[in-house]
């Protein structure tokens, strides 16, 4: 049985609001194992971004706990958080998050040269990542310059290039059309099968929920049973 | 659409704080515009309000010999119950305190009488000064003066042959001239008084004027014009001046004006730069509003009611930026007139005033500026189809480069043309739009080729300790749009402070070459030729570096190959015709000589050899190309009485800085030598004190002489010339402030983008610091080729108006670095503190803020 890799434990989380705290989340608690393909889903409004990024530790909890291969996070600073990101996590947003300034190769070289890589072998990595993804001929493009499939899949390429334990995509077919999403979340999966990394995956969509190992609804802030 | 109308007050509304800046933007430029004009105005009106009293009459006749008998007849003439008139005589001297110990000094001596003066008040302390001067046979002295040699009323002093008890000091003379600056301060005395003390004699350096009142009811102004036209009638003598109160007040008002010009051509550049900024900033803004344009497309509004609506706003930013203007350019006001009050001629009484055309002129500047930057954009956006950004197609407003090349050529014809206006000169006008063209070209060009440099440079920073560095210069280099607008905002703005501050300094070296240890700092004026043995030993006692006795011989020009110099009936003729006329028919002073002194040199044509017997004239090069007389021309000269014609033969060129006895005009010594003279000399006598013992003695023993004292004049002029580049430097720092709102606002229209990549980099693990660092470096980086860019156009731009004053390029490396190290400091100031709320935010708060 695979050992729980990020855990979460009566987690809540509300922001302030004129007049009272507005309550995003409210006592969750998850689980990821080590290999697993988790879809979180429920309607609009129901906090699953905002639990996206409780679990990218991008955002702290007002209660609760969040451990990462049994160690609990509570005590870590900022920089700890951005060192742990750096090394173990995979970001891939809804509107494809990369930076426009930045060619798809250093798109895809940027998690390399955080952690520390030369610059000529996390383009070297990057080179590889992007032609497994079909993006051949498409390195030096800038995002203005791809298609919507084509800057979802190099934000999957930066998502998976420094071989996390974890990649959390929100909404990551959202932007897309039917044919193209079908061709993300295959690629998706492909990563999590060779690579062995866990997914987590918020959607809306009742398709790409069924496609993933577990499932989770969310409403109103809590876990539906 | 109706509700567009209201809909367009909302979206104002929405975006007050950007639409605020935009109108910031330009109207920094309209208020330094119309702060400066209505200065001016406001002089001009106190000008033309005390008119006649900066002539002390309605009508002035001067000569600078004494008036022929025919003159004094008309004189006698004209006087009625209706005109009086009253004579007037200046020249300078030296004035020899009693005390012991006392250095003697130069002064501008005036001789008036009793009817002095005719309008305007001659205001003494104690008050009484004024009729002592004529009860007493006494004189009164400039208070500048009194306070500079420790002088007061009861004082005794020699001037020329006479002792003279000080009644008074000279609190305010109201012929003195509009500018406080003055190369020797003032000693009245009376008419009587002056011709005892000797030095007015033949071939002395007088200025002999005559004045005019009219009195009675009636049209003053009028009456004032068909007197002078009469007097030119009667006098019919080209080297006699006459001036009517309404020209001394044309003249005044024309040099405000070309005062005025560098002023204005320096909030002329800060105008365009804020324009620069603020259609960058507008574009930015248009191209976030195409998804709201496509929306109201769908919802029924027509590209014609989406132009409207954005027009309006134009307006809105335009009629904003002439409100803001209006408040700053009457502060400006207010600060200048404060200012200017000890500069200019005290007692002038200036009041605030508003000046609703210079008002309302800058007011239709900021609107015009607003829509001609903007509306062929917003033509652009109400022209997108909606259903082309619904399916992704349209990412930003269509690049509209031909469109914006015309927009700046008619700028800058409409800057041109406006200039022209200003300065009164189709000359001034095409160098300042040739300068600033070539300016903005060498800018535009540095800043593409330094974000090429530094994109090449970036591919070598390949470690991870270079990441910061590196992906700093790849966000400024790839935003080239962006980066432009402020780059080129920054530069030009900081480079007119740094050639402004070489300008200043190549001038002051200049100076200060001229007084440097061994170099003269003496000049004798007036010296007859039967006291040239006895002043060059008492020189040649003295003198560090040996005296140069020169001699000057007066004269007018009269014909100019053959044909006769004019100098009357000006009117209508153009400003350059009317200023070369007034430079020939002067007096000019000429010397003999067969050899060339080492401070000159020949640049055309051939200096004659000794000996030459043929009457040939060499001229300096400036005097030839200001007068139209050139190699081979004839000139016949009145040489006090005798005529003397020669021929042009060579044109030299002077160094003026040596501060020997140079000429405009130089002629062989056989032409002249018999000819009525005085002698010039400069001399080096460096320690005050030894200086004070030689003037003392040289004047004791020769009082018509006046001695100049180089180092006074020149701290004067220093001082004058230090004002007058401190009040251009302050509005250069206008310019500089646009630059870096520019700078700013480009920023903050960013800061979404900024925003959004801050959130990413630290999603993907970055840390708070690191992501600081890499702006950090980004905005170092403008800092650093701003610097660059700001000096090297600085070099060109001091090189080129040394040049144009004829003064030697010596820049100072040190103090110019210092003028421009703000531009290497202030946008990574700036920067980090416009976006210090995203460093501190949380990421989700960042995420959230871009969405």
């Amino acid at each position: 049985m695979d050992a729980a890799l990020l855990a979460l434990k009566e987690v809540a989380k509300s922001f302030p609001s004129p007049g009272k705290s507005l309550i995003i989340l409210e006592s969750v608690s998850l689980e990821v194992r080590g290999t697993q393909t988790l879809a979180i889903s429920g309607p609009s409004g129901s906090g699953k971004s905002t639990l996206l990024g409780l679990m990218a530790a991008l955002e702290r909890p007002d209660s609760g706990e969040i451990f990462f291969r049994g160690q609990s996070m509570r005590g870590w600073d900022e920089d700890a958080l951005a060192a742990w990101r750096s090394a173990s996590v995979g970001f891939i947003f809804q509107n494809f998050g990369l930076i426009p300034s930045l060619t798809a190769l250093e798109n895809v070289s940027l998690p390399l040269e955080i952690l520390g890589w030369g610059l000529r072998a996390a383009a070297k990595r990057a080179a590889e990542i992007l032609d497994e993804l079909g993006l051949n001929g498409r390195h030096d493009h800038f995002p203005s310059q791809l298609s919507g499939g084509e800057q979802q899949r190099v934000a999957i390429g930066r998502a998976y290039a420094h071989s996390p334990a974890l990649i959390l995509a929100d909404e990551p077919t959202g932007s897309l059309d039917r044919d193209t999403a079908e061709k993300v979340l295959g690629t998706l999966l492909n990563i999590n099968s060779a690579k062995k990394t866990a997914l987590v995956v918020v959607t809306h969509d009742d398709d790409i929920a069924s496609r993933m190992g577990r499932r989770l609804l969310l409403n109103q802030g809590r876990i539906v049973p | 659409m109706k509700s567009l109308g209201l809909f367009g007050a909302r979206l104002y509304r929405r975006h007050l704080g950007r639409m605020l800046f935009f109108s910031s933007l330009i109207a920094v430029g309209v208020a330094l515009l119309f702060g400066i004009e209505n200065l001016l105005r406001t002089i001009e009106h106190g000008v033309a309000a005390k008119a006649r009293e900066l002539l002390a009459a309605d009508v002035a006749v001067e000569s600078e010999r004494p008036f022929s008998p025919q003159a004094m007849a008309v004189f006698a003439r004209l006087e009625t119950g209706v005109i009086k008139n009253a004579g007037i005589l200046e020249f300078a001297s030296m004035l020899q305190p009693a005390g012991p110990g006392a250095a003697p000094f130069l002064v501008s001596v005036k001789a008036v009488d009793e009817s002095y003066p005719f309008y305007g008040r001659l205001q003494t302390a104690p008050p009484s000064g004024r009729a002592r001067l004529f009860q007493e046979g006494a004189c009164l002295i400039e208070d500048v003066a009194a306070l500079q040699h420790g002088l007061k009323s009861g004082d005794r002093v020699r001037l020329g042959h006479i002792r003279l008890r000080i009644a008074g000091v000279i609190k305010r003379e109201p012929d003195r001239g509009l500018s406080g600056f003055n190369l020797a301060p003032r000693l009245l005395v009376s008419l009587a008084r002056a011709h005892e003390t000797g030095l007015i004699r033949f071939g002395s350096r007088i200025r002999h004027r005559r004045l005019f009142a009219i009195e009675g009811p009636g049209d003053f102004r009028l009456a004032a014009a068909r007197l002078k036209q009469r007097l030119e009638s009667e006098l019919d003598d080209p080297y006699v001046r006459v001036t009517a109160f309404a020209d001394a007040e044309a003249r005044s008002r024309e040099g405000l004006k070309r005062a005025a010009l560098f002023f204005v051509l320096v909030a002329l550049v800060t105008l365009l730069l804020g324009a620069v900024g603020m259609a960058a900033g507008f574009t930015t803004f248009l191209n976030e509003q195409i998804e709201t344009a496509a929306i109201l497309r769908c919802l029924g509004a027509g590209p014609r009611d989406i132009g409207r609506l954005y027009l309006s706003l134009c307006v809105a930013v335009g009629l904003g930026g002439a409100a803001l203007g209006a408040l700053g350019g009457g502060a400006l006001n207010a600060l200048g007139l404060a200012a200017l009050e000890e500069f200019l001629a005290p007692g002038l009484g200036l009041s605030p005033t508003l000046h609703w055309p210079s008002l309302a002129g800058g007011c239709g500047l900021a609107l015009a500026v607003s829509l001609a930057v903007n509306a062929h954009k917003v033509k652009a956006l109400s022209r997108l189809s909606p259903l082309d950004f619904f399916r992704g197609k349209v990412l930003g407003l269509p690049p509209a480069v031909r469109t914006d090349a015309i927009a700046a050529a008619l700028a800058l014809a409409a800057l041109y043309f406006y200039t022209r206006l200003k300065a009164g000169s189709w000359e001034a006008a095409r160098n300042f739009t040739l300068s600033l063209t070539a300016s903005v070209a060498a800018a535009l060009t540095l800043i593409l080729a330094a974000l090429w440099s530094l994109s090449k440079a970036a591919r070598f920073l390949n470690g991870p300790r270079t990441f910061a560095l590196r992906h700093g210069l790849l966000e400024l280099t790839r935003r080239k749009p962006r980066s432009l607008v402020f780059l080129f905002s920054l530069s030009i703005g900081f480079s007119l402070l740094g050639a402004l501050e070489l300008v200043r300094h190549s001038l002051v070296a200049e100076f200060r070459l001229t007084q440097g240890p061994g170099g003269p700092n003496l000049f004798l004026v007036d010296v007859q030729k039967s006291q040239l043995t006895g002043a060059a030993a008492l020189a040649a006692r003295y003198a560090q570096t040996p005296a140069v006795f020169a001699p000057l011989v007066r004269s007018r020009i009269t014909h100019i190959n053959g044909a006769a110099v004019q100098a009357q009936r000006l009117e209508g003729v153009s400003r350059e015709a009317r200023d070369r006329r007034r430079f020939l028919t002067r007096e000019q002073n000429l010397t003999y000589k067969d050899d060339l002194q080492e401070s000159e040199e020949v640049v055309r044509g051939d200096f004659w050899k000794p000996g030459e017997s043929r009457p040939k004239v060499s001229l300096e090069r400036w005097f030839s190309e200001r007068t139209g007389i050139g190699l081979g021309d004839r000139v016949s000269f009145d040489i006090q009485g005798r005529a003397l014609e020669a021929v042009v033969t060579s044109i030299r060129k002077i160094d003026w800085s040596s501060a020997r006895p140079n000429f405009f005009i130089a002629l062989p010594t056989s032409s002249l030598e018999n000819a009525p003279q005085s002698f010039i000399a400069s001399l080096g006598v460096p320690q005050a004190e030894r200086s004070a013992r030689f003037q003392k003695e040289i004047i004791g023993a020769f009082p018509n002489v006046s001695v100049i004292d180089i180092s006074k004049i020149l701290e004067n002029v220093e001082r004058v010339l230090g004002i007058l580049l401190r009040a251009l430097n302050l509005l250069s720092w206008f310019c500089v402030g646009v630059g870096l709102l520019a700078l700013a606002g480009t920023l903050s229209a960013g800061h979404r983008e900024r925003c959004e990549r801050a959130a990413l980099f630290r999603t993907l693990g970055l840390t708070k610091s690191r992501v600081m660092l890499v702006d950090f470096w980004e905005f170092l980086s403008i800092g650093a080729v701003s610097f660059l860019i700001a000096a090297a156009i600085a070099l060109g731009l001091g090189c080129l108006l040394t040049r144009q004053i004829d003064v030697r390029f010596l820049p100072q490396p040190w103090p110019f670095v210092r003028i421009l190290l703000p531009a290497l400091w202030m946008p990574p100031v700036v920067g980090v503190f416009a976006n210090w709320k995203t460093y501190r935010a949380g990421v989700m708060e960042n995420l959230r803020r871009e969405l």
